[in-house]
């Protein structure tokens, strides 16, 4: 009866059946399916893991006086494929793996969670120069590498990791999720000596600790992995855990890094990630104790597992999420900005909050709400975005436009949004013809551009001038890729501005005023609204902060197994 | 015979080569870049460039279709775009699920179809039959798919109860666990062929009883039970043996749906996931394996039928 893995060991051992319970269950449960009664969007990895932004979120739940404990496994579960685990292009479930094997030179909350702010991880500290270009990290001594089959040395880490690293992440060849950053902004790096590494920027840039500190961009591999081909499946790092086993479709298991530089942790024993094909599996997963975690889909699905184990830990905070439109302005109707302007004047964003967020969201402008400062306020939103249907018809009609088609991808969760846009167009007098395209075909022909118009997939970024990427000459990519065509000076110049303003207030100003520019040129990219991202953890987890600002979830060292 | 079995097979091949080259223009012809894809939304012309170029993408397609058939006869099947592993190697590890998943789920056609199939046809028109009937109808008409979700979603939020959706479960080590994982799916999969099967043993097994040597053996004074199933069932039992094959052919290929919702990580999982990510080497790889399946096990059956047939002989 002592084993951890057995369904009704489990059960007894959580308090949830009393041993009677489980002689009858037995018996029961031998009749498998059959003598029992007779339901996401699953296959949108991104769509399936909200995370969580901006300040209120509290950790799970631990006594003051309650002492970590060694030991246990932490099994948290997405939807969508691992697709290896490359360090710098993972953004499927290999992103979640990334942060736990990997160093960063720190993990940054100060977009979201300023209370948080920067945790050092391989840099000791870090220093902006007079000159405010010139960023200096002190890298930390014995951050050393795990044990590991690749013959990767189990050394400590120095700078001239984090420039090899760095280099990658700047090289276009590689694909990597900094490079718009790297290349738009960075000047050069260095490494003086083994405990000193460099960034030069070539202009102030109020985000480089943002996307220094960003799980997604910034791991610090080993030099050594860097050009094996092992560098994808099998990765090897100095962060707190070390990947034993990544199976394709099924999981990613994780014990500690017994070279971890930071004595006694991380306290589990494992931590594993589960993929599931589906949403219900996934739930059916978390309802029977087989896995830690669960992203609810709406608070409603939070609220009903919360009456059937109240034992749970929740956790509703301001996610990043948000879905958008994208137009095409180099193809009709896109071209004309009247009807650009329709589209968002015909829009109402309380439908979509009532109707999918079932009443938990905000309306969002360019900049998502979950950036608080940065964003612009309901009432600011009211004025410059407001909904007005007549208005938009009037648009629609001065456009000569009656009908458009957009894409969707079937695989997410923009299902939900197809039939409520198409209605919200249609009210304003116009028919907007869904094209669904599976994901492959989606992803595809929007990163050519070839699409006219789209519903376009969760979004999640980090920093408010990621988000307004979209609004600039050469769009979210740098290099015309997903571009919608746009081009405005004064918006490319308002976003530069605002994102060198290193003085905090003079920035949130700087960012309302190219907002409100933004939504006064008809912009070809408009968000409907951010979601609240709903988690739940089992009542066994102690320690854990739900609030980590980041892309996909990226678990910290510090949370244990009662 | 053998002249019937070698022509069969060489029909095989050819439809075979069809198949192969139905699937490889397809994949090809449909939008969508397996490169990007892998890659994810920040892949640079360069990087996917790169990536086509390992993978043989840029080659003209003849060389590609060449040397991807080479890898099929060779069982050297070649590395998946997205993920790299080797298809070999995941092929080796996702068919015994299948298998298991076709077994199990053949078993309960056969166990539960068949010997309802005969209380329906002896007891024609009593309540029994009705009730048979009834339940076949269900099979038939409701979506596998919603009662696979019900059955995962139902007792989990109930009782906190669902089968292990982990790692797959060995047979020879845990059987109750392994009978935990696949016996709900199997179950829930068996349900429309259950049906099939129920009707097609009562609709054959009541023709076979109106038959000369039936009414013989009635009026010898045989026993029903006897009568029926000594004599009348193995007769009756041939077509059943069409849809059994037909079931087993199309489950060995996998089963997409209920593998997804149970978590078994399957052929049919496989398959899925490679289409959707334009994942080539891998669909072009499973779609033929699932044409041969299918086309082997409809020789088999057709020569079963002249050993449960006598009179039945191939030229």
């Amino acid at each position: 009866m002592s084993d951890p893995n057995n369904y009704w060991v489990r059960k007894i051992n959580s308090g949830r059946v009393s041993r009677r319970q489980f002689v009858g269950g037995a018996a029961i449960a031998g009749v498998g399916a059959a003598g029992l009664g007779l339901v996401g969007c699953g296959s949108s990895s991104s769509s399936s893991t909200p995370t969580t932004a901006a300040g209120a979120s509290p950790s799970a739940a631990a006594t003051p006086s309650e002492t970590p404990k060694k030991g246990g496994t932490f099994t948290t579960a997405f939807t969508g494929p691992f697709a290896g685990a490359n360090p710098w292009n993972s953004v499927y479930g290999g992103s979640g793996i990334v942060p736990e094997v990997y160093n960063y030179l720190f993990r940054d909350y100060l977009a979201f969670a300023p209370d948080r702010g920067i945790i050092y991880d391989l840099a000791e500290s870090h220093q902006l120069q007079s000159d405010n270009i010139t960023f200096v990290f002190k890298i930390r001594p014995n951050v050393k590498v795990a044990p590991n089959a690749q013959s990767i040395p189990e050394r400590a880490l120095d700078s001239g990791d984090a420039l090899a690293s760095w280099q990658q992440i700047a090289d276009a060849k590689s694909g990597s999720n900094g490079y718009a950053f790297a290349h738009q902004w960075i000047d050069k790096m260095d490494a003086p000596d083994a405990s000193t590494f460099r960034i030069i920027m070539k202009s102030p840039y109020a985000w480089t600790e943002a996307n220094v500190g960003n799980n997604l961009i910034g791991a610090v591999v080993p030099k050594e992995l860097i050009s094996s081909p092992d560098l994808k499946a099998k990765p090897v790092g100095a962060g707190p855990y070390k990947l034993t086993e990544l199976k394709e479709g099924a999981q990613a298991t994780m014990v500690p890094n017994t070279n971890y530089w930071k004595t006694g942790r991380p306290y589990l024993d494992q931590f594993v990630i589960r993929t599931y094909a589906d949403q219900a599996t996934w739930l059916a997963a978390f309802s029977s104790g087989q896995v830690d975690y669960y992203a609810a889909t709406n608070q409603d699905e939070a609220k009903q597992l919360l009456q059937n184990n109240s034992k749970l830990q929740y956790n509703h905070s301001p996610s990043i999420s948000f879905n958008s439109f994208w137009m095409n302005t180099k193809m009709a109707p896109w071209t004309d900005a009247r009807a650009r302007n329709a589209v968002n004047l015909a829009t109402n964003r309380d439908e979509y909050i009532q109707l999918i967020g079932h009443g938990a969201g905000e309306p969002q402008g360019p900049v998502p709400y979950a950036f608080t400062k940065y964003a612009l306020t309901k009432a600011e939103l009211a004025q410059a975005q407001p909904f007005n249907v007549s208005e938009a018809k009037k648009q629609f009609s001065a456009a000569g436009v009656t009908e458009f088609s957009f894409a969707f991808p079937t695989s997410s969760n923009t299902n939900d949004y197809v039939n409520i846009f198409v209605r919200q167009m249609q009210a304003a007098g116009v028919t907007a013809k869904p094209q669904p395209l599976d994901a492959g075909t989606w992803v595809a022909q929007y990163y050519a551009s070839k699409l006219s118009a789209s519903l376009s997939l969760n979004q999640q970024y980090q920093t408010p001038d990621f988000a307004l990427q979209w609004y600039v000459t050469g769009g979210i990519t740098g290099n015309n890729h997903y571009d919608t065509g746009f081009s405005d000076p004064a918006i490319d110049a308002g976003v530069t501005k605002a994102a060198g303003t290193l003085d905090e207030a003079a920035r949130i100003t700087a960012y309302k005023d190219v907002q409100k520019l933004i939504l006064s040129k008809s912009p070809p990219f408009i968000n409907f609204f951010g979601l609240y991202a709903d988690l739940l953890l089992s009542q066994n987890v102690r320690g854990f902060q739900f609030n980590v600002g980041s892309l996909i979830y990226a678990y910290e060292d510090s949370f244990w197994m009662a | 015979m053998t002249r019937y079995i070698v022509r069969r097979l060489a029909m095989a091949a050819m439809i075979l080569w069809f198949i192969s080259v139905a699937v490889f223009i397809l994949m090809r012809v449909g939008p969508g870049d397996p490169a990007l894809l892998q890659q994810g939304i920040n892949a640079t012309p360069e990087k996917i460039a790169e990536v086509d170029r390992e993978m043989g993408l840029n080659n003209p397609y003849p060389v590609q279709y060449v040397d991807w058939l080479k890898g099929v006869v060779t069982f050297n099947l070649g590395r998946s775009v997205l993920t790299q592993t080797n298809i070999t190697t995941e092929f080796r590890a996702r068919f015994p699920v299948s298998f298991q998943l076709m077994v199990m789920t053949l078993f309960w056609t056969v166990v539960i179809g068949i010997p309802f199939g005969v209380i329906s046809a002896a007891r024609q028109n009593s309540a029994s039959d009705y009730g048979v009937r009834l339940f076949a109808i269900f099979g038939l008409s409701v979506p596998s798919f919603w009662v696979a979700t019900l059955v995962i979603l139902i007792p989990a939020q109930r009782w906190g109860y669902a089968p292990p959706l982990d790692k797959q479960v060995s047979l020879l080590s845990d059987p109750w666990n392994n009978f935990r994982q696949f016996g709900p799916p199997s179950f829930v999969l068996a349900l429309g062929s259950v049906a099939t099967v129920m009707r097609l043993t009562r609709s054959s097994l009541l023709e076979v009883l109106r038959a000369d040597y039936v009414r013989t053996a009635r009026a010898k004074g045989l026993a029903e039970r006897v009568i029926v199933l000594r004599h009348a069932l193995k007769n009756s039992l041939i077509p059943v043996i069409t849809v059994l094959g037909l079931l087993a052919g199309g489950l060995l290929g996998g089963s997409i749906i209920i593998e997804q919702i149970f978590n078994l990580r399957g052929l049919g999982q496989y398959l899925y996931a490679a289409i959707l990510q334009k994942d080539y080497n891998v669909a072009q790889t499973l779609v033929l394996y699932t044409a041969a399946v299918v086309l082997l096990f409809n020789l088999a059956v057709d020569l079963l039928y002249g050993v449960f047939d006598p009179r039945i002989r191939y030229a």
